[in-house]
């Protein structure tokens, strides 16, 4: 009997091990299987197929109106057009659509997406490079576009002059009412290792002067904005560079890492690794963190790595509940291959539950996942494929309004590009 | 020449037509493109690498960071070296498993060179010119971004008659 007692013990820790190895990653967690599941609507294409269209963004304004903007071929001039439009209907269609360019954006656009944020009278201000023909990212362009009509003309946001990289950028609505927008520049260095900031005291209508706020950066990663304490504090991610003598160096390790500041931007923390990854890489990842602050200001964040051996490539989660001073350490979302740099994005609803899209490779093709974890345990939903499997599909962006979850991503095929818009119901409405 | 009959003119037709299969098979064989392969490894310094081979019998000049004969590192060795021209090889499995036939200098469109790779994981299409020696025509990172690697696949274009 004592045997078997000592059997049964045995059998139960080893059980309880491998239930507690289980939990941390999101796509088999035991319990996940309780929590409700997404239901999306079926996609809507955006913009004029004619114009190839790509590289959404979206964002939802303080009265709760969601916006998309994107980019088409320019007609007769190099770089693209940048749109936006109101989504209606539950994100079944596209209302007041406007042009917010008079000259031509970039056409590298992926990381380096036009993006805009939402000023607090209902504003609109958009950021994005310019054509280039020197640098992969060159002059930075701002524009304002009121509730209605046309957009005001470009203005230049890097205050440099110079001939050299900016692009990359974050942009953000102040609880305050200022636009915060950061980028990497090249002005000290060529490589655009450095992350620079402009504040818009105007809602988005001019800009400041430019200042540095954090170096030696992962020159091709985007950095990322958000705020917490009503404001109070301002948060700033972005993708580290171990040196300033060029990106091929052994011991380049492209972690994560967030700034704080809590005078408006005029001073910056040290940096905080956001997790030990480890992941050394030799060229430009083009992949930043994605970040949001729920309502009891904890930090999420959801990102790629490769991770110190491909074993522990994968997408992965953490959170701050100390204003970013530390980061709880990371929970595996899914594994993902080693080699190939994905990309993430994530939203907060008015529930703190946590929506994470990202890409992953399945049947040899891109495709776009989504996963939305608890705020009341902390569990990740069981993960459910957002794009049809026909086309390689990149650069997820998500948003939430009061009832539904919005996920937008660019399709490609060949030379072939378009965007598609999905909608579900907030699973805790 | 008048022909005896019709055979004659058949075996005629047959002799030419073979000459002609002939003719083609060796021309073929003169001109047959080279096989392009895909071969993966790190970039290295081939003077660097090797002199480092033989000061400290281990490969510590195949990174970015060389040692020197004084014992000093010289920060950014590898990519300095192969600018200037030095000649470039492909480091795998602890050896030197290819030397380059050239080192581009890059310009232009062909912008890329070997140099912009020093030290790092790369794959290289290219084709085999005699033992050992690789003529590379196409460059690409072990690690690329989704857009690259199911987009163009990433692969940058190494132009071998731009030379140092």
């Amino acid at each position: 009997m004592k045997k078997i007692e000592g059997w049964f013990f045995v059998l139960m820790a080893i059980s309880l091990v491998f239930s507690g190895c289980n939990r941390t990653r999101g796509d088999d967690s035991s319990g996940s299987s309780l929590l409700p599941t997404i239901a999306f609507n079926e996609a809507i294409l955006v913009g004029n197929p004619q114009g190839h269209p790509a590289d959404p963004f979206l964002a939802t304004s303080g009265a709760g109106e969601v916006f998309v903007s994107w980019t088409e071929e320019s007609s007769g001039a190099e770089g693209r057009d940048g749109f936006i439009a109101k989504v209606k209907g539950g994100g079944q269609q596209l209302a007041e659509i406007r042009q917010m360019n008079q000259e031509p954006i970039s056409g590298h656009g992926g990381e380096n997406l036009a993006k805009f944020a939402l000023a607090s009278d209902g504003g609109v201000a958009a950021i994005w490079s310019a054509v280039s023909h020197v640098h992969h990212a060159g002059t930075l362009k701002s524009v304002y576009g009121a509730v209605s009509g046309t957009f005001t003309p470009e203005e230049t946001l890097n205050d440099d002059q110079g001939v050299t990289n900016h692009g990359f950028t974050g942009i953000a609505s102040g609880p305050d009412g200022r636009i915060y927008a950061s980028w990497l520049d090249g002005r000290n260095d060529e490589e655009a290792a450095e992350v620079f900031m402009a504040i818009s005291e105007d809602g988005g209508k001019s800009f400041g002067k430019n200042f540095q706020i954090s170096t030696f950066a992962c020159p091709c990663c985007r950095p990322t904005i958000a705020f917490l304490d009503g404001g109070e504090t301002m948060i700033v991610a972005h993708r580290r560079f171990a040196t300033s003598s060029g990106y091929i160096v052994s011991d380049n390790v492209r972690d994560h890492q967030l700034i704080r500041s809590t005078d408006g931007g005029k001073t910056f923390s040290e940096p905080v690794l956001i997790s030990d990854d480890g992941w050394v890489t030799y060229g430009c990842p083009h992949a930043g963190i994605a970040l949001d602050v729920d309502s009891q200001d904890m930090i999420h964040v959801v990102w790629w790595t490769g991770g110190r051996t491909p074993d522990e490539a994968g997408i992965y989660y953490a959170s701050s509940e100390d204003g970013g001073r530390s980061f709880a350490p990371r929970q595996l979302i899914v594994q993902a291959p080693h080699d190939t740099v994905l990309h993430t994005h994530i939203t907060v609803d008015k529930n703190d539950t946590l929506y994470a899209s990202w890409i992953n490779i399945e049947e040899n093709r891109p495709q776009i996942f989504l996963a939305h974890r608890s705020a009341v345990t902390g569990q990740w939903s069981p993960i459910h494929r957002v794009s049809d499997g026909a086309w390689n599909t990149v650069y997820p962006v998500v948003t939430v309004d009061e009832e539904n979850l919005y996920v937008a991503w660019t399709e490609r095929k060949g030379e072939d590009s378009q965007v598609r818009l999905r909608t579900a119901s907030l699973v805790d409405n | 020449m008048r022909l005896k009959s019709c055979s004659e003119l058949g075996l005629m037709v047959t002799v030419f037509t073979l000459t002609l299969f002939l003719v083609s098979l060796f021309v073929t064989a003169q001109t047959q493109e080279p096989e392009t392969v895909v071969i993966r490894g790190r970039v290295v310094d081939l003077t660097c690498a090797v002199k480092g081979k033989v000061m400290t019998e281990a490969w510590n000049n195949v990174g970015q960071d060389h040692m020197m004969a004084d014992g000093n590192i010289q920060k950014g060795c590898a990519a300095m070296c192969l600018t200037g021209g030095h000649p470039a090889a492909l480091f795998s499995d602890n050896a030197i498993t290819a030397v380059f036939a050239c080192n581009p200098r890059g310009s232009g469109v062909s912008e890329y060179t070997l140099a912009k790779y020093a030290a790092a994981p790369v794959e290289l299409q290219g084709y085999w010119a005699s033992a050992g020696v690789f003529v590379p025509q196409k460059v690409r990172r072990t690690t690329l971004s989704v857009e690259s690697r199911y987009g163009s696949g990433g692969w940058r274009t190494l132009d071998c008659a731009i030379m140092h």
